[in-house]
Order: structure tokens, then C-alpha cells, then sequence
């Protein structure tokens, strides 16, 4: 395994690599950077772990930036040449991958500080306006949900039981309050919700005033842990 | 015998809480429906009020939520931007400020959304609670649905009330 010491060091190193990658747009080589900075995250977190629970939560961190960096390239591919609010399905498109790489960052941003991060953060922010610009504020869908029970992900046992907070690192993993059991009431029509991602687009109504959309994404920043899906499982 | 102080609060003599139970504690999470409902299978605790137990825990204050309590509430989830802490029941004024630090900092991005928001017309995030403050001989209760920032001004008004009765 590489040396934690060299692994540290070479985050930074590698996001400067990406980003002046990025500049040129060599989008692949990009691609490449980030894919095998996050592999190497996964490598680690999935398998013995450092020593230190410090140097887990880099690693993690890390992961979750590169592959918000990722999300960043194919947003950068998908609104080349400014068309894109013409096209539905791309707009549906960078809307979702806009919202998960946002979510990334604002996780990564307290621990990660670099004058290139926050012009790429400025950049998410003008999209956002271009979207406001394009298709107003939005509506959203948001369900209500009753949970029987539910567990902390760190120690597994009921989640008002344990000190575990949700969505707080702990030794390279992200506690989270996993749902058993679980029943929905009723789906509201917000403007202000939890997850964007869940927008009622005006293409996805009928005439009959029934649309379709998504109502709970399961989106989590570190789904990067999870193995890459080979190319015919897609 | 010890008694509650507050007329609604004796609704959870229902479902098997006395006084002397919650007595240790300083403040106490209830679940959001406590007054409305008969059935204790029905009691749902709002999920930011775990948070809010939890890190109140974290800071060293006498905290009790429905477990610590044996009531076994369900966990209502609402996928909105908005927090709903349900009733929290403050009863030793000594713990105020690190309540309203623990609230403040829970709500904090509410407060920062509004802030940036450029438009006036957009709606802001709204926290609702339900605040119940024990005194000498009565319990005062504070329903608050609205912004987090102007909660945070009521919250900094009840600290400094606090401070000075001290």
C-alpha cells in the first residue's frame, strides 16, 4: 500500500494536476486523474485503513472532492456551447450531476482551501443562476416518511441510542441514520426542499396535470466507494 | 408526589412517564405529537430532534430523548429543507446558552441560505419547535414556525433573560 505520508502529499499535487489539465480542457486526462485518485481512496477505506483516523478522514475527503471533480468535467462537457437549456434531457441532465457535485464540495470545503477549488465552486453558483435564469425557481417533490426504526450506521444500534452524528466522519467513514422498516405519507409539492434533485420539470407534465418525477434520490457523496460497475453492467 | 407544571405535559402521563423519571434530566426531546395522540404506537419523534438530543448529549447537558424515555417512538422524516424539532422541554434555565448554541449551529445553513438568497420573493427555510421553559411554578411555552434567524434573535433574547435572573 502506499505510504500515508506520500498519499497526503500527493492530493493536492494531483487536484493542481487536474486542474491545470482542466484549464486546457483535456477533459480525458482529467477524467483519468480523478478516476485514479478515487480508486486509491477506495483501495485504502475498503481495505486495511491507516493508523490514524485523521489520515482515514483525508483519504475519504479526498475521494469525495475527485469524484466532485469528475461531475465537474461532464458538466463542463454536457454545457459546452451554451445550447444546453434547449435540450430536456440534458438539462435534467446537469441539474442532477450540478446538485451532486455541489453537495460534494460543500462537504469537502471546510477541510480543503485552495484559490482554484472556489473559482470551480463560483462557476457551480453561475450555473445555478443560469438555471434560475432559464426555468425560475422550480417545484419539487418531497416526501413525508414514517420510520419504525432506525439504525446508526458506525455501531448499529438505534440511532437515539448511540453519540453518532449523521452525516459526521468517523475514522474514514460517514456515519448515516439507515431506515428499516419504512412507510411514506404523503408527498408534498415544495419550493424549498431537501434534495433538489427531486424537481418537477414542466416537460415531465401532462395535460392532465399529472407529472413524473423522481421523489427520493439515493444519492450519497461517497458512492464512490462502491466498486465501478463494469462497462456491460451499465 | 412531584407534578408537572404544565397542563399538556401531563399527557405523557399516559403513556407511562411520571415526574420522578424525568426528573435527572435537564432538557428532554419529546416526540412532535405527544398532545394529539392516545396510542403510544403512534408517537413519532421529528428526525432533528435526534440530532438535537444527540448533540446536546455531546456537550455534556442532561439530555433525554423518547429512548432514553422506553417510549418507542417511530422517526418522522420529512425530505424538505425545513427543521422540525418537536417539543423540547427545557428544564433547568442553567442550560440555555448551550441550547441556543447547539440550535444555532444546527440551523446555521438555513440562516447562511437566507442570507445569500438574491431574490426576496424566494421562500427561506422555516424551523419549527416547540419550546417549554420550566419555572418556579408554571411552564412557559414558545410555538415557533417561521425563519432561523429571527429564532435565533428570540433564543439570544431567552439567554440573556436567563443571564440576568442569574
Amino acid at each position: 500500500m502506499i505510504s500515508q505520508e506520500k498519499f497526503i502529499n500527493d492530493c493536492a499535487a494531483k487536484f493542481e494536476e487536474w486542474f491545470n489539465n482542466f484549464k486546457l480542457r483535456e477533459y480525458d486526462k482529467c477524467n483519468r486523474i480523478a478516476r485514479t485518485h478515487i480508486d486509491t481512496c477506495r483501495i485504502i477505506l475498503k481495505g486495511e485503513k491507516w493508523n490514524s483516523e485523521e489520515a482515514n478522514n483525508i483519504t475519504y475527503i479526498s475521494g469525495v472532492l475527485f469524484s466532485g471533480l469528475n461531475e465537474f468535467v461532464r458538466i463542463a462537457e454536457l454545457t459546452r456551447g451554451g445550447t444546453w437549456p434547449m435540450d430536456n434531457k440534458r438539462t435534467e441532465e446537469i441539474w442532477k450531476l450540478m446538485w451532486n457535485s455541489l453537495e460534494r464540495f460543500e462537504f469537502c470545503s471546510p477541510y480543503f482551501v485552495a484559490q482554484q477549488f472556489d473559482s470551480i465552486k463560483e462557476r457551480l453558483e453561475e450555473l445555478r443562476e443560469d438555471f434560475v435564469t432559464n426555468f425560475g425557481h422550480g417545484f419539487y417533490a418531497s416526501p413525508e416518511i414514517l420510520i419504525k426504526k432506525e439504525i446508526c450506521s458506525i455501531c448499529g444500534k438505534d440511532t437515539r441510542a448511540c453519540l453518532h452524528i449523521g452525516g459526521n466522519l468517523y475514522n474514514g467513514e460517514m456515519c448515516y441514520n439507515v431506515p428499516k422498516d419504512i412507510q411514506m405519507r404523503t408527498v408534498s409539492v415544495v419550493t424549498v426542499p431537501r434534495d433538489p434533485r427531486c424537481r418537477i420539470w414542466p416537460w415531465n407534465m401532462k395535460e392532465d396535470r399529472t407529472f413524473q418525477t423522481a421523489i427520493i434520490v439515493l444519492f450519497t457523496i461517497d458512492d464512490w466507494l462502491d466498486e465501478p460497475k463494469l462497462e456491460h453492467e451499465n | 408526589m412531584a407534578q408537572f407544571k404544565d397542563i399538556e405535559l401531563t399527557s405523557i402521563l399516559r403513556f407511562g412517564l411520571t415526574y420522578d423519571k424525568i426528573s435527572p434530566f435537564d432538557i428532554i426531546c419529546l416526540p412532535e405529537n405527544l398532545v394529539g395522540v392516545t396510542n403510544p404506537s403512534e408517537l413519532y419523534d421529528a428526525s432533528d430532534a435526534i440530532t438535537l438530543s444527540k448533540l446536546l448529549k455531546a456537550e455534556g447537558v442532561k439530555c433525554a430523548n423518547s429512548f432514553d424515555l422506553n417510549l418507542e417512538a417511530l422517526v418522522f422524516e420529512r425530505r424538505s429543507k425545513e427543521k422540525w424539532f418537536g417539543i423540547v422541554y427545557i428544564r433547568n434555565n442553567v442550560v440555555i446558552p448551550v441550547f441556543v448554541s447547539v440550535i444555532a449551529t444546527l440551523i446555521a445553513n438555513e440562516i447562511t441560505e437566507s442570507s445569500k438568497s438574491k431574490d426576496p420573493t424566494q421562500p427561506v427555510p422555516q424551523v419549527h419547535i416547540e419550546l417549554k421553559l420550566e419555572k418556579i411554578n408554571s411552564v412557559t411555552t414558545l410555538k415557533y414556525d417561521g425563519d432561523a434567524q429571527t429564532l435565533i434573535s428570540i433564543l439570544k433574547t431567552l439567554e440573556a433573560d436567563t443571564v440576568s435572573t442569574e
